[in-house]
């Protein structure tokens, strides 16, 4: 068995009820309602900063879900060696739950980003949930009719981030 | 009353993230989730006055205590980032906030205490107390993914102040996180400092909300 027959074993409520709390109740409420996952989960990783003016630096990545999406293209629709070992590692998943699945996932993709694993979670809950809805190979068929646009592999973020000295009070 | 600690993310103050939870000598803190961004190291910063703000708090910082953290959990919807560390056996266990169990609990004119480091993006290691009352409850939509509550502060809120608990002055419990203020369109800014946001329409994620979360957290540690 190999990693597409494991995603594949797992429908899309499986990976979104790995999502604990009201982002996992918003993504089961959407599939349920037929909405396209891979949109609710771009609308999702803006709800951070949707609407206010944050009170601390943001150096939130606006365009995580695009670089997500992409990274999970090369996972599961390439063969590409950065991922030789993540995709053992799936298979070595075989028969356990959507979480241990996620875990795996979210680890590599967040180490290759450059994102915590944690922060990635919702969203490649989505993404897999989205890829689960039909098979491996029809969904890497359609997104490469999207052509997923080529990003910057590191530090394209919304808003720089100054470095700031922490020992300074200024009160 | 929550301790509320500074926040660094890949070493840079951004904001404000508090204790919320322990089981078993590991220790959960919250905060906003917009201060994680794309950053991989998380440290709370042990400030000297022990977030006792009954101490006088010394400045300059000459040095700091720093705690290591995991992210354990995101909520993108509540803006919401739980982290996780664990303490040593002869480490004293931090006290834990009480939290709202629903917005029906918040009546508007609360007085409540929004405790933080306002500044602390720049550098600021001075915790505040900050007076003022629950002006509005909303419910925010989310377009297609349904509503968060949050609650409407009247506190005039700094860059560093995200992460803050909203406490409330008559039973100290934890009545929401705070978010941010009202970004009316076509702001002007500075850097990524918006001026003419300095408005006192500050928002904070309904703590009830996040009650729950912190449950599942702990039932995931031995």
């Amino acid at each position: 068995m190999n990693h597409s027959n494991i995603i594949e074993q797992l429908g899309p409520e499986d990976f979104i009820l790995a999502v604990q709390g009201p982002t996992g109740e918003a993504l089961l409420a959407a599939h349920k309602s037929g909405l396209d996952l891979l949109v609710v989960g771009e609308q999702l990783s803006n709800e951070p900063i949707a609407s206010i003016s944050p009170r601390g630096i943001t150096p939130w990545p606006s365009d995580m879900f695009a670089r997500l999406l992409r990274e999970a293209h090369t996972l599961l629709c390439t063969d590409d060696p950065a991922y030789a070992q993540i995709r053992d590692k799936l298979n070595a998943t075989q028969g356990t739950s959507a979480a241990a699945v996620l875990s795996v996932v979210s680890g590599a993709v967040g180490a290759k980003l450059g994102f915590a694993a944690a922060l990635t979670v919702p969203f490649l809950a989505a993404i897999l949930a989205a890829v689960s809805k039909i098979t491996v190979k029809a969904w890497c068929a359609s997104q490469q009719e999207c052509s997923i646009p080529s990003l910057p592999a590191a530090n394209n973020i919304a808003i720089d981030t100054p470095s700031v000295p922490v020992v300074e009070v200024r009160s | 009353m929550a301790i509320a600690l500074p926040l660094l993310v890949d070493q840079n103050l951004v904001g404000t993230c508090f204790i919320a939870a322990q089981k078993n000598r590991h220790v959960v803190l919250a905060s906003s989730l917009h201060l994680v961004g794309s950053g991989t190291q998380f440290v709370a910063i042990l400030p000297q006055h022990g977030g006792d703000l009954a101490q006088l708090q010394p400045y300059p910082v000459a040095e700091i205590k720093c705690i290591n953290l995991t992210l354990a959990f995101v909520d993108p919807l509540l803006d919401l980032a739980l982290f996780t560390f664990e303490i040593g056996a002869s480490d004293a266990v931090p006290p834990v906030p009480r939290f709202i169990t629903s917005i029906d609990e918040v009546v508007v004119g609360d007085e409540v205490l929004v405790v933080g480091y306002p500044w602390a993006v720049l550098g600021s290691c001075l915790e505040t107390a900050h007076p003022c009352h629950v002006s509005a409850k909303g419910l925010r939509k989310h377009g297609l993914l349904g509503g968060r509550a949050e609650i409407i502060l009247t506190v005039h809120s700094h860059p560093g102040s995200s992460g803050s608990p909203v406490i409330r002055r008559s039973d100290g419990k934890v009545v929401g996180i705070l978010r941010g203020a009202l970004a009316p369109p076509g702001m002007l800014a500075i850097g990524n400092l918006p001026i003419g946001t300095d408005s006192t329409v500050t928002f904070a994620t309904a703590a009830n909300q996040v009650a729950p979360l912190l449950t599942t957290l702990l039932s995931t540690i031995p």
